[in-house]
């Protein structure tokens, strides 16, 4: 048997070529064919269902287009170079020949540090050091409690019923990235607290990417029972690898279902590698009087495209996204925010802040949509960035479809430059250029941190925008 | 070389628009000077050119203290030195708490004089004497507690932007202070503070030019030197008794003398 990579560049010389989104390209656009998702899947001991559901969005990815927009354009990832992750143990028995090679012992040990000192304010850890589990593990009384926090092939295997729901109610893929990335995913968290119970202590998920080439998959979703609580710490990083030689993919999704009454909080801090290409989506439903916090801050990453949906599925329902990104260089952060109030009484706030060097761009899409019979709905919506330079470029997309009439509705979106004035006042002061920008910067995302209801997140931020503004200076 | 200001045929251009046309002025430490002028006369870009706003651009002229070329310095730099302008217009800084600006500006206040650093080139300040500081000057200013949290002029009304300047002046501990119409938009016990705060600074370390539209806050400051200020150069200068008969006369009576044209705004103004 070939190792996946191999099996994917004979296939595409003996086969015809495929079709692909475009009409444009020739060649081959995927980096494995279906009967590289069959090995995948039996190895993975998967029941019929799911192989026929992967072999359907691996049908899909062949005809729908790449992922962008005007502003976004893919150009340099080509999606048939990416290797994807498997398992440890299932590549090695899709590939008897030469499994997945282990992951370097120094960037185990490095992430082994971080879950470490994540352990100690979290209930839950689950570490993932390209593609393979290498900390899954939950509080016993959460355990004794019910609370599922599982890796989603264990997840198969002891809750099929549970993940075959999940994976149904996704909405149809309409990019290649996305149909790609059900065929293919390996790993993804998931969770779910019980009615009624009360999670105290964050939940953490470390995600990290270390090789280059790679592409990984992931599908995971978070489900939150009547009355119950929880926090969920995503982090995706690259262990401070040096960049990549080649591109690497992280394609993941999450689906967060908050139950009536209950309360989420889901952030998600990305530090990736500078020539990854990150494709998130993350889809909510809140339920009766349920309250849903976003918090997002991008770093990281070559390109960031980040799709967040929150529907306000019954009265009283409630949510809050905050997002904050700071690119440089030549990164691209291209983010979505929709709001979709389908109940009245119900209220959504997105603020979204960022800061630009080099000649980063970023996009901003805010969807704010009231359903006919949502009466009652209060929505805000707003968009600030700074460009701290000539070179960056940033674009702010609002739209509004509101069908319903009694209803509150802001929405605002400015880029601005850093304010000469303001510059000389701080410097008249004896604060140099740098020192006055930094704490203009600061300024600027403070009040947006400070809005996360999670002390450990906005200490975490502020932290890494720390780190990246030493690193870029 | 002296530890004075000294000001010499000092002109500046705002846009390509000779503003300030040729002043010399010599500020002494110990010494409190006031500017007074008519609205336009080049006061405010006298000021701005002291600090180093890029913006106005000095054509001619030099600007020394401490017998130091003030002019080819960054604004940061001339700070360092010891030189402080409390703006007339003073900045919001949203999301920037004002103990915290505080503190880094004395960080980098200490940084520059070299003396109190505390190796490593990082500057030493004792946070409980900075926490008292700021405690005694906020007081000082009638300035509540809360604004040591507060974003720095975020919301603040005029009066307490102005004060919240003179605050900063207290902690900073300048040599030479550049007053820009401190006292504008203020009632009268606010200016009564602000002139016992820079009293408090005053000895033989300190000098402060004060730029001024009335006379009212000259009662309480006292300066040793009055300069009338019009059309961009120093047209008179004398003592305390210069800006009483400002008082009593306006400027009508010296832009007659100079052939000026009196505007109507200027009529009784003083
Ligand atoms: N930033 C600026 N841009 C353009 N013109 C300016 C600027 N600052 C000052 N001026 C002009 O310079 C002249 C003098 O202004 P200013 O120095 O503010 O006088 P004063 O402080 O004595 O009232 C005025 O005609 C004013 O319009």
């Amino acid at each position: 048997m070939a190792t996946p990579t191999n099996a994917h560049n004979a296939q595409t010389q003996t086969e015809t070529p495929r079709t692909n989104g475009t009409g444009t390209e020739t060649g081959p656009t995927l980096p494995v064919d279906a009967r590289w998702v069959e090995r995948l899947s039996r190895a993975r001991g998967e029941p019929d269902w799911l192989l026929r559901w992967r072999l359907e969005r691996l049908h899909q990815a062949e005809t729908l287009p790449m992922p962008g927009s005007r502003y976004t354009r893919i150009r340099g990832l080509k999606l048939h170079e990416i290797e994807p992750l498997a398992l440890d143990s299932v590549s090695a028995s899709v590939s008897a020949s030469t499994p997945t090679p282990a992951p370097a012992a120094g960037l185990e040990r490095a992430l082994g540090e971080r879950v470490e000192r994540g352990r100690a304010e979290a209930a839950g850890v689950y570490a993932l050091l390209d593609g393979s589990v290498v900390s899954c593990e939950l509080e016993e009384s959460l355990r004794r409690r019910g609370v599922l926090w599982l890796d989603v092939a264990q997840a198969i295997k002891e809750h099929p019923e549970l993940v075959r729901r999940a994976l149904e109610q996704l909405p149809e893929p309409r990019d290649r990235v996305t149909a790609l990335g059900r065929a293919l995913f390996t790993s993804g968290l998931f969770v779910y607290v019980p009615k009624g119970v009360e999670v105290e202590r964050p939940l953490r998920a470390v995600y990290a990417m270390t090789r280059p080439g790679a592409g990984l998959f992931t599908q995971s979703a978070l489900i939150v029972e009547e009355g119950s609580s929880v926090t969920l710490l995503e982090e995706h990083t690259s262990l401070e690898t040096e960049p990549f030689e080649r591109r690497a993919v992280h394609a993941g999704e999450l689906a967060v279902v908050v139950g009536p009454g209950a309360r989420a909080s889901v952030a998600g801090v990305q530090g990736l590698n500078a020539r990854l290409y990150q494709f998130m989506r993350r889809r909510a439903r809140v339920q009766r009087d349920g309250q849903l916090a976003w918090a997002l801050g991008w770093l990281g990453g070559r390109l960031t495209m980040s799709h967040v949906e929150t529907v306000l599925d019954g009265p009283g329902a409630e949510v809050d996204d905050v997002q904050v990104f700071f690119t440089a260089g030549r990164q691209h952060v291209d983010l979505t925010s929709n709001l979709i109030h389908s109940k009245p009484h119900t209220r959504g706030e997105v603020n979204v802040k960022g800061v630009l060097k080099g000649q980063s761009q970023a996009v901003f899409w805010g969807l704010i949509r009231i359903d006919p019979g949502a009466q009652g709905a209060n929505a805000f919506q707003a968009e600030r960035s700074l460009l701290l330079e000539r070179g960056p470029k940033s674009n702010a997309i609002p739209s509004l479809e509101i069908l319903a009439n009694d209803v509150r509705c802001t929405h605002a979106a400015a880029t601005s430059p850093v304010d000469e004035e303001q510059l000389f006042y701080l410097r008249s002061r004896g604060l140099d250029e740098d020192e006055a920008k930094k704490l203009i910067v600061d300024g600027f995302f403070e009040p947006t941190i400070e809005k996360i209801p999670l002390p450990l997140v906005q200490t975490e931020l502020r932290l890494l925008l720390d780190r990246k503004w030493q690193e870029e200076l | 070389m002296t530890d004075a200001l000294e000001i010499r045929d000092l002109h500046v251009s705002v846009e390509g628009k000779a503003i300030v046309k040729g002043v010399d002025l010599t500020v002494r430490k110990g010494e409190v000077h006031a500017i007074m002028g008519p609205n336009g006369s080049g006061k405010s870009t006298l000021a701005m050119a002291l600090m180093g706003h890029p913006k106005y651009e000095v054509t001619r002229g030099e600007v020394l203290f401490k017998g130091q070329n003030v002019l080819e310095l960054e604004p940061e730099e001339r700070a360092k030195l010891g030189l402080f302008l409390a703006f007339q217009y003073p900045l919001e800084i949203s999301g920037v708490p004002l103990s915290r600006f505080l503190l880094q500006a004395l960080k980098a206040r200490l940084g520059g004089e070299g003396e109190k650093g505390g190796g490593n080139g990082q500057p030493k300040v004792d946070f409980r004497e900075f926490r008292k500081q700021l405690k005694e000057s906020l007081k000082l200013l009638r300035l509540d507690e809360s604004f040591a949290t507060r974003y720095l002029n975020e919301g603040f009304s005029g009066g307490e932007k102005k004060r919240c300047e003179i605050l900063q002046m207290l902690m900073l501990k300048p040599e030479m202070a550049i007053l820009d119409e401190t006292d504008s938009g203020l009632d009268i016990d606010s200016v009564k503070v602000v002139a016992a705060a820079v009293n408090r600074l005053r000895g033989p370390d300190f000098g402060c030019l004060a730029i001024t539209h009335y006379q009212r806050i000259l009662n309480y400051l006292k300066p040793d030197v009055v300069h009338v200020m019009v059309d961009g150069r120093i047209v008179r200068s004398g003592g305390p008794e210069l800006a009483q008969e400002l008082e009593e006369k306006g400027y009508e009576p010296i832009l007659r003398e100079l052939g000026l044209e009196v505007s109507e705004a200027e009529k009784g103004v003083a």
